[in-house]
C-alpha cells in the first residue's frame, strides 16, 4: 500500500501528464487572451492555441498508452488502462471538433473572447481527469471542473436570453445533482471505509456488504447523480433546453465530452468499484436504460428544432450505453468505447452541419430551416444524412453507427446474464428513432426550399467543412471495414473486480466470476 | 479437365466480385460525374448507368454459365473479431435471382424515359446502381453479416426513390416503407446476434454446421425464426404485413415498383432462415400457421385486387397473392413445392415487373391512370394492348407461359403435404384469372372517357424492351427445365441439410415433427 503511495506521489507528473498539459494550455491560452488586442483575429489565433494544447495533450496520451503500465498503478488512484486511454482518445476527438467549430462558430456569432477556448480546455481536463481516476475524490474534482466550465460556456452568449436561461438552468439542476453524487459518495465511503474503487470491491466482496443498507443508498444517490449528468431518463428534464439555449458548438461539446466523460466514470465505478454489488444494481440500471431509450426515443419524435431533436436522440444513446454496462462484461466495456466513437464522430458532425446551415442565428436551427438543403447544398446535405443514418444505426450508409449497435447487442446477449430483453427494446427503440432521423432527411431532401427562412448570409464551411468530411470519412470507412476501431476498443479493457454474486435474484444466477467475464475472441 | 474447373472457379470468383463492384464503383462514378447545366436529365448519367448495368447483366449470365457445379466461393478476411468473413457464393437458388436480376434492372432503366427525371438525375442513377449491388450483394452474401448490410443497404437507394422521385405522397410512403420493414430487420438483428454469438462466427458455413449441433434449444429456435420470418415477411410484403407495399409501389417511380417486386424476403426465409433453424422451421405448428398465412395471403390478395381503383394497385395486390404461393410452397418443403416457389419468385420479377414498366409507360402518357379515367387504349394502342394481354395472362398463370409452370409446381408438391389449403389455393388461381381479365377489359376495352387524351403507341425502344419480356415468359413457359435444372442440385441438398439437422437435433422426448 505504501509503495503504492510512494509511487503515485513521484510519478504523478508522468501519469497526469495529458491533463497537466490541458490545463498549462488554459492558463497560456487565458494569458493570450490578456494580452491580446481584443477582436476576431486574437479569438481566431486563441483557438488556434488551444487546439494545438489539446493536439499535444493527445499526443502525450498517446505516448503513455503505449508503455506498460507502471508498478503499482494496479491500485494506485489513476488509472493506467486500456479503457482510460481510449476514453480520452474519444473525448479529446470531440474537444477538437468543438474547437474548430467554436473558432467559426464565435466570429459568426461574434463572440469575441479568448475565454471560450481555455474554458474548453479547463472543462477538458476535468473530463480526462473523470475518466482516469479511480478515487471517488478525483473523480469529484474532475466532475466538477468539467461542470464549472461548461456551466460558463452554455451562458456564453449573454445577449441572448435563452442562453442565459439554459445556462441557469444547468448550474441550478447541475449543483443539486451534484449535491445528490456527493452524498451518495459519502455513503459509500461510510460503508465501507474507503474512496479508492477496487479497495472498495474487496470490501464488498470480502464483507458480504452488497446488501448493506448504507451501501445501497450510497448507490441509489450515486445513481442519481451519474443519472444527471448523461442526461438519463428520468434525470433529463435539464437536457432539451440546455441543449437548445447553449452556443451550438458547446451544445456539441455537452452531448459528446461530457456525456463520454461522464459515462466512462459511471462505467469504472459501478464495474471497477461496485463489480461485486452487480447484483443489488443491475436491476437498476437495467430500469434506467429502458427508460432512457424509450423517454428519448419518444420525445424526440415530436420536437421541430433540431438541437433540441438531437438533446433527446442524445438521451436515447445513453439509454444504449446504459444496455452496455448492464451486461457487466467486457465485452459491454469495449462495446461502450465503441459506441462512444461512433457517437461521437456522427454527433459532433451533425451539430458541425447545424452550426453552417444556421450561420450563427441561434433560432436557424429547426427543419424548416434544413428543407431543401440538398439542392443549395448538397454536399452538406448528404453528410447530415450519413450522420441521421449513423446516429439511427444504419449499416454501410450510416457507417460505423450499425457496427456500434451491433457491438452492444452482441455484449447484451452474450453476456454471462444475457440481456435479451434490454436488447430487444434496444431494437425496437431504434425502429422510433427511425421516424425522426428520417424526418431530417425528408426535410433536406424531399420538402423544397422555405424561401422565407433563408439565412442572412451564407456561410462558407471552412474548417468546420473539414470536421465534417473527416468524421464522413471516418464513419463511412470503419462501416465497411470496422477491424481497427473493433481492435482499439477490445484493447481498452477495464479491470472488473471479481465478486461473487451475493443474493442474487433467480435470473442473476448466471452471473459467473471474472473468469468468464473475459471473452476469448 | 481439373485445370478448366479451376479456371472456372476463379473466373466465377472475380465476376461475383465485379457483379458487387462495377454497381457499386459505378454509383460513385455516376454521382461524381460533371454534370453540364444543360443536362437536366441527367443524359449522360443514364448512358453511363444503362452501360454499367449492361455490363452487370452480361457479368451474371457469364456467371450463369462458368459456375461448374452449382456453387462457387469468394471468401476473404473480413471482421476476424466477429467472425465474420466477405463471403460470396453463386449456388443454384441465387444464380437464377442474380441473373434476373440484373437483366430486371437493366431493362427498367432502359425503359424509363429519360425525360421522367425532372430533377437531380445523377443522383437517381447513382441511387439506382447503389439498389442493384443491394440485391445482388443479398443473392450473392454467403455470410449472415454481410447478407444483413447488403439487405438493409437496399432500403436506402429504395427510400430515397419513392421519396424524392414519387408522386406526391412518395415522401409519406418511403417512410411508411422504411420504418415498417426496418422492424423486421431489427428483431433479425437482435436473432443473428444471438445465432451468431452461439455460433462463433456469422458465415451461413459455421451457423448451419452449428444448426447441426443444435447450440440453441427449440425455444430459443422458434423465437430466433420467428424474427428472421418477420423480416423476411414484412420485405415481401405477406398478409397481413403488406400495407406499405401496394402505397410504395404506386406513389414511387415504376423502378423502384420493379425493384420491390423482386423476392428477397422469401429467398431468405428458404435459404437462411431454414437451414439456420431447422428445429424451428420443420415444426409441425410453425408449417402449418406459414402454410395457411400463404394461403390466405392468396385468397385476400386475389380479392382485394378485385376492388382496386387502378392497375398498379391491382398489379401489388397480385404480387401479394403470388407470394402466397411462395410461402405455401415453402412450408411444404418438398422438391418439387421448393421448385415451384423458386420459379414463382423468378416469374413474379418478370412478369410483375414487365407490367410495371409497360404501367409507368402508359402513365408518362396519362396522367391519370385510374381505371374510370381510361378505356379502350386498345384500338390507339395495339401494340401496348397486345403485350398487356400477354402479361395479364401469364400473370394469371395461363399454361405455355412461365406463370402457369411455378403455380403448378408448388400446388403439385404441396398437395399431398396440405390437401385442404392446396384446394383453397386453387381458387386464387382463378381469382387471379378473374381480376387481371377485368383490369384490362376496363384499360385495353370499353368505351373511351371524353377526358383521356390521345395517345400514341409503344416507341421502338419500349417495343424492344418489352420484347425481351416476352422472350423470358414464353421461354420460361415452354422450357422451364434449364433453370430447374440448375436448381435441382441445391434444392435436394438444402432439403436434406435441414431434415438431417431436424432429425438429428430433435431433443430425446420430443416429436419428430413430419419430416420424413
Amino acid at each position: 500500500m505504501n509503495a503504492g503511495f510512494e509511487f503515485a506521489a513521484l510519478d504523478l507528473g508522468t501519469l497526469l501528464l495529458p491533463e497537466l498539459l490541458l490545463s498549462c494550455g488554459a492558463m497560456l491560452v487565458l494569458l493570450y487572451g490578456a494580452f491580446a488586442p481584443e477582436g476576431a483575429a486574437s479569438t481566431r489565433r486563441a483557438h488556434l492555441l488551444a487546439i494545438l494544447v489539446a493536439l499535444v495533450s493527445a499526443a502525450a496520451a498517446a505516448m503513455l498508452a503505449n508503455q506498460s503500465p507502471p508498478l503499482g498503478a494496479a491500485t494506485g488512484p489513476l488509472a493506467f488502462d486500456g479503457f482510460r486511454w481510449a476514453s480520452v482518445a474519444v473525448i479529446l476527438l470531440g474537444v477538437l471538433g468543438t474547437l474548430v467549430m467554436a473558432m467559426e462558430y464565435n466570429e459568426g456569432a461574434a463572440l469575441t473572447a479568448a475565454e471560450p477556448p481555455a474554458l474548453v480546455l479547463f472543462a477538458a481536463t476535468g473530463m480526462l481527469l473523470l475518466v482516469g481516476s479511480r478515487d471517488l475524490m478525483l473523480i469529484f474534482l474532475g466532475i466538477e471542473l468539467m461542470s464549472l466550465s461548461v456551466y460558463v460556456l452554455t451562458g456564453l452568449d449573454r445577449s441572448r436570453p435563452s442562453s442565459a436561461e439554459a445556462a441557469l438552468k444547468y448550474f441550478l439542476l447541475g449543483s443539486f445533482s451534484t449535491g445528490f453524487l456527493l452524498y451518495g459518495m459519502a455513503l459509500l465511503y461510510g460503508s465501507t471505509g474507503t474512496t479508492n474503487l477496487p479497495e472498495m470491491a474487496t470490501v464488498i466482496s470480502d464483507g458480504n456488504l452488497a446488501d448493506d443498507p448504507l451501501l445501497l443508498g450510497g448507490m441509489a444517490l450515486l445513481f442519481v447523480g451519474f443519472a444527471f449528468k448523461v442526461a438519463a431518463a428520468p434525470f433529463h428534464m435539464w437536457t432539451p433546453d440546455v441543449y437548445e439555449g447553449a452556443p451550438t458548438p458547446y451544445t456539441a461539446f455537452m452531448a459528446v465530452g461530457v456525456k463520454t466523460a461522464a459515462f466512462a466514470a459511471f462505467a469504472r465505478i459501478l464495474l471497477d468499484g461496485l463489480g461485486p454489488a452487480y447484483a443489488s444494481w443491475h436491476y437498476a440500471a437495467w430500469l434506467l436504460a429502458a427508460a432512457t431509450m424509450v423517454v428519448g426515443n419518444v420525445l424526440a419524435l415530436v420536437q421541430q428544432n433540431v438541437k433540441r431533436m438531437l438533446a433527446y436522440s442524445s438521451i436515447a444513446h445513453a439509454g444504449y450505453l446504459l444496455v452496455a454496462i448492464t451486461t457487466r462484461s467486457s465485452e459491454g466495456v469495449a462495446a461502450i468505447v465503441f459506441y462512444a466513437l461512433a457517437y461521437t464522430l456522427a454527433t459532433i458532425g451533425a451539430f458541425c452541419v447545424l452550426s453552417i446551415v444556421s450561420g450563427g442565428i441561434e433560432k436557424r436551427t429547426t427543419l424548416a430551416d434544413l428543407a431543401g438543403l440538398s439542392r443549395t447544398r448538397p454536399a452538406l446535405a448528404t453528410a447530415m444524412a450519413v450522420f441521421m443514418l449513423s446516429l439511427l444505426g444504419f449499416p454501410v450508409a450510416g457507417g460505423m453507427g450499425f457496427f456500434a449497435k451491433w457491438y452492444v447487442l452482441r455484449a447484451a446477449i452474450g453476456a454471462p446474464a444475457p440481456q435479451t430483453k434490454l436488447a430487444v427494446i434496444l431494437v425496437l427503440a431504434s425502429v422510433v428513432s427511425a421516424v425522426y432521423y428520417l424526418g431530417v432527411i425528408a426535410a433536406m431532401f424531399m420538402k423544397p426550399v422555405d424561401e422565407s427562412r433563408k439565412p442572412a448570409r451564407v456561410v462558407e464551411p471552412r474548417l468546420t467543412g473539414g470536421v465534417i468530411a473527416v468524421a464522413v470519412l471516418l464513419l463511412l470507412v470503419l462501416g465497411v471495414y470496422p477491424s481497427p476501431a473493433v481492435r482499439w476498443a477490445r484493447a481498452s479493457t477495464l479491470p472488473m473486480s471479481p465478486g461473487r454474486a451475493i443474493s442474487a435474484p433467480a435470473s442473476m444466477q448466471a452471473v459467473a466470476p471474472t473468469e468468464s467475464l473475459i471473452r476469448t475472441p | 479437365m481439373n485445370g478448366a474447373q479451376a479456371d472456372g472457379s476463379g473466373m466465377a470468383e472475380l465476376i461475383m466480385i465485379a457483379l458487387l463492384a462495377v454497381p457499386l464503383l459505378g454509383a460513385m462514378l455516376v454521382w461524381l460525374l460533371p454534370r453540364p447545366a444543360s443536362d437536366v436529365h441527367g443524359g449522360s448519367a443514364r448512358v453511363v448507368t444503362i452501360g454499367l448495368l449492361g455490363v452487370t447483366a452480361i457479368l451474371a449470365t457469364t456467371l450463369w454459365f462458368v459456375v461448374p457445379d452449382g456453387t462457387a466461393l469468394v471468401d476473404y478476411a473480413w471482421i476476424d473479431d466477429f467472425g465474420s468473413r466477405f463471403r460470396l457464393a453463386a449456388t443454384g437458388l441465387s444464380l437464377p435471382l442474380v441473373v434476373m436480376t440484373a437483366f430486371l434492372m437493366l431493362l427498367s432503366v432502359i425503359a424509363t424515359n429519360v425525360e421522367s427525371v425532372t430533377h437531380r438525375a445523377a443522383s437517381y442513377y447513382a441511387l439506382i446502381l447503389l439498389l442493384t449491388a443491394g440485391i445482388l450483394g443479398i443473392f450473392l452474401a454467403a455470410d449472415l453479416l454481410l447478407f444483413y448490410l447488403c439487405w438493409e443497404l437496399m432500403l436506402v437507394p429504395l427510400y430515397f426513390l419513392i421519396g424524392v422521385w414519387g408522386s406526391g405522397r412518395g415522401p409519406a410512403a418511403g417512410m411508411t416503407f422504411f420504418v415498417y420493414t426496418m422492424v423486421g430487420s431489427l428483431l433479425m438483428l437482435v436473432a443473428i446476434v444471438t445465432v451468431s454469438t452461439a455460433a462463433g462466427g456469422t458465415t451461413y458455413e459455421v451457423l448451419r454446421d452449428a444448426a447441426g449441433r443444435s447450440p440453441l434449444s427449440l425455444t430459443s429456435q422458434l423465437f430466433c425464426f420467428a424474427a428472421f420470418a418477420s423480416a423476411f415477411l414484412v420485405k415481401s410484403a405477406l398478409i397481413p404485413f403488406h400495407t406499405w407495399l401496394p402505397e410504395a409501389q404506386s406513389e414511387g417511380p415504376p423502378l423502384a415498383a420493379v425493384a420491390l417486386g423482386i423476392k428477397v424476403g422469401t429467398y431468405g426465409l428458404l435459404v437462411i432462415a431454414y437451414p439456420l433453424f431447422p428445429l424451428a422451421a420443420l415444426h409441425p405448428t410453425v408449417r402449418i400457421v406459414l402454410a395457411t398465412m400463404g394461403v390466405i395471403g392468396v385468397l385476400y390478395g386475389s380479392l382485394v385486387a378485385l376492388v382496386q381503383p387502378d392497375f398498379r394497385r391491382v398489379m401489388s395486390y397480385a404480387s401479394i397473392a403470388h407470394l402466397g404461393f411462395v410461402v405455401l410452397g415453402i412450408s411444404a418443403f418438398t422438391a418439387e413445392s421448393l421448385q415451384g416457389a423458386m420459379l414463382v419468385m423468378l416469374n413474379a420479377g418478370i412478369t410483375t415487373g414487365g407490367m410495371f414498366l409497360l404501367l409507368g409507360m402508359l402513365r408518362q402518357r396519362i396522367s391519370d391512370d385510374r381505371f374510370e379515367a381510361m378505356g379502350g387504349l386498345a384500338r390507339q394502342m395495339p401494340m401496348f394492348g397486345a403485350l398487356m394481354v400477354l402479361f395479364a395472362l401469364a400473370n394469371a398463370g395461363l399454361p405455355g407461359t412461365n406463370g402457369f409452370v411455378g403455380e403448378f409446381l408448388v400446388l403439385l408438391g404441396s398437395f399431398y403435404r396440405f390437401p385442404v389449403l392446396v384446394l383453397l389455393a386453387t381458387i386464387g388461381v382463378i381469382l387471379a384469372a378473374a381480376y387481371l381479365l377485368w383490369a384490362v377489359q376496363r384499360t385495353l376495352f370499353g368505351p373511351q372517357p371524353e377526358s383521356m387524351p390521345a395517345v400514341r403507341d409503344l416507341s421502338l425502344r419500349e417495343a424492344g424492351v418489352m420484347g425481351v419480356f416476352v422472350v423470358a415468359i414464353i421461354g420460361l413457359g415452354l422450357a422451364p427445365s434449364p433453370v430447374l435444372g440448375r436448381m435441382d442440385e441445391s434444392i435436394t441438398s438444402l432439403i436434406n441439410r435441414v431434415n438431417v439437422a431436424a432429425t438429428s437435433t430433435t431433443p430425446v422426448g420430443m416429436e419428430q415433427g413430419s419430416t420424413r
